[in-house]
């Protein structure tokens, strides 16, 4: 989205902060223009949110989270329309928050990051959200993610091991039910991991699932 | 930036490390050219190749490749492949390098020794501890704080009023590792706030260090990037892990609610 056609075609309220947003010079004004996005509600603002996820700094890039997760599936088609192809940074906001929202339109590109990815924080919010996601999609889908989840059991990076013991458990608590025992049957691999981590985190997981059984 | 429904994934554009043996790399290492030297320094540490020692050991004296100011960039990156190779044969020869005229040198060797975790570097660091000369303080605190030389708390403890903000917050996590007093949680907390990013991003893994568990929710709420964030919880894990003070359940119960936060 370049600048000169952030203000065009907006409605005035979100034109005026696209304005701001290009202005703004201190943290404290980003973070008001941010909060500003959120509260004005109006979709059109998405993309503006999206956009201060790549200004490389954190607490404005996870004030527009918050604000960008406010809208929930009104904000899936915005994000995937405007992943940043370039800053991995900027992306993997974007991810976590498809990731978060968990709608099955984002499937195809959770899928893709997890495998094509060259950025660890990406793979690892994308893996996060597998889980939730595919759990809106077909039975085919739904096998799929779960095998893409137990490679993911394997992966070199610890984060992505980690977010694939949560989205099995996502998968495991609103996926169909036939899938239920392959998913926690993978939590039991976790189980083995050489990390100290992934075996705790795949306890409490085992015992979240026990109780809600 | 306008993608399309897929995303366009840029490539990774970083320079591809050019492949050696580890006889092409020592060659390399004591060759003629400074770039290749420098280069085969970093490689053989990256690879961990153990039959490199003695080569680098050597080229922790190296004369022949200076800057114009008297620094011994090779003797740097040599110290740096010590470290990382982990064989303790090192020692010896990186406890020389703590006397080098570069500091740089210096800090490069107190790290690697932090990283070999041999406690015949203990009272080497201790008595630059209390030197009245310029050192890396920084690099001296944090290896007596990885070799665990409680001995070492005295000396210390004047640091935690060090005109730098990097040397106290450095001497506040390892004298919490060597006591657990919780004043010295605070230096941690307030580097945490520091308006200067870089000065938050040392503070975020200064307060994984320590090992200070109850510190973790900070960590995850630092203004600091993500990935940061996520890496600086998993290392308080790791730490709060090997230190033992509290069972790993406990550990376990204080750090994922933070780490799945960040997700």
């Amino acid at each position: 989205m370049s600048s000169s056609s952030a203000a065009q075609g907006l409605p005035p309220a979100v034109a005026q902060l696209a304005t701001q947003l290009e202005q703004a010079t201190s943290e404290a004004e980003l973070l008001g223009v941010v909060r500003a996005l959120g509260s004005l509600g109006q979709v059109e603002g998405i993309p503006l949110l999206i956009r201060a996820f790549g200004f490389n700094r954190p607490a404005v890039g996870e004030a527009a989270l918050e604000e960008v997760l406010r809208f929930g599936e009104a904000a899936v088609q915005p994000l995937l329309a405007n992943i940043d192809g370039f800053d991995y940074g900027a992306r993997a906001y974007s991810v976590r928050a498809l990731a978060r929202i968990g709608h099955g339109d984002a499937y195809p590109f959770l899928v893709e990051a997890i495998v094509a990815d060259f950025a660890p924080s990406v793979r690892r919010a994308a893996t996060r959200g597998l889980g939730r996601v595919a759990a809106q999609r077909p039975l085919s889908d739904q096998e799929q993610a779960l095998q893409l989840l137990r490679q993911c059991l394997g992966d070199a990076d610890w984060g992505v091991r980690y977010a694939a013991v949560a989205a099995l458990t996502d998968l495991a608590r609103l996926g169909e039910l036939s899938l239920r025992a392959a998913a926690e049957a993978a939590l039991q691999i976790a189980l083995q991991d050489a990390d100290p981590l992934i075996p705790l985190r795949a306890r409490l997981s085992q015992q979240e699932l026990a109780r809600e059984a | 930036m306008n993608g399309s429904a897929t995303a366009r994934i840029a490539s990774n554009t970083a320079v591809l490390p050019q492949q050696l043996t580890w006889e092409q790399a020592i060659a390399w290492l004591q060759g003629d050219d400074p770039q290749d030297r420098y280069y085969a320094a970093w490689y053989l540490g990256t690879i961990r190749e153990a039959r490199a020692v003695e080569p680098l050991l050597l080229a922790l004296q190296d004369e022949r490749d200076r800057t114009a100011l008297g620094g011994y960039p090779l003797r740097r990156s040599a110290a740096k492949a010590l470290g990382q190779i982990g064989d303790v044969r090192a020692v010896p020869g990186l406890i020389e390098a703590l006397s080098c005229s570069d500091l740089l040198v210096r800090e490069e060797a107190a790290y690697a020794l932090a990283q070999l975790g041999d406690r015949r570097a203990v009272q080497p660091l201790l008595a630059l501890l209390r030197s009245q000369e310029e050192q890396p303080w920084e690099a001296f605190i944090e290896a007596l704080g990885h070799l665990n030389a409680t001995e070492a708390e005295a000396a210390i403890r004047p640091f935690l009023d060090h005109p730098s903000e990097r040397v106290r917050s450095a001497a506040a996590w390892v004298l919490y590792r060597f006591t657990q007093a919780e004043e010295l949680t605070q230096i941690l907390v307030a580097l945490l706030a520091h308006p200067n990013f870089s000065l938050r991003q040392a503070a975020l893994f200064d307060l994984a260090e320590s090992g200070w568990l109850a510190g973790a929710s900070l960590l995850a709420t630092a203004n600091v990037a993500l990935n940061l964030r996520l890496n600086a919880l998993k290392r308080l894990f790791d730490v709060a892990l090997q230190l033992g003070w509290v069972p790993p359940d406990q550990v376990a119960a204080a750090i994922i609610p933070q780490l799945d936060k960040l997700f």
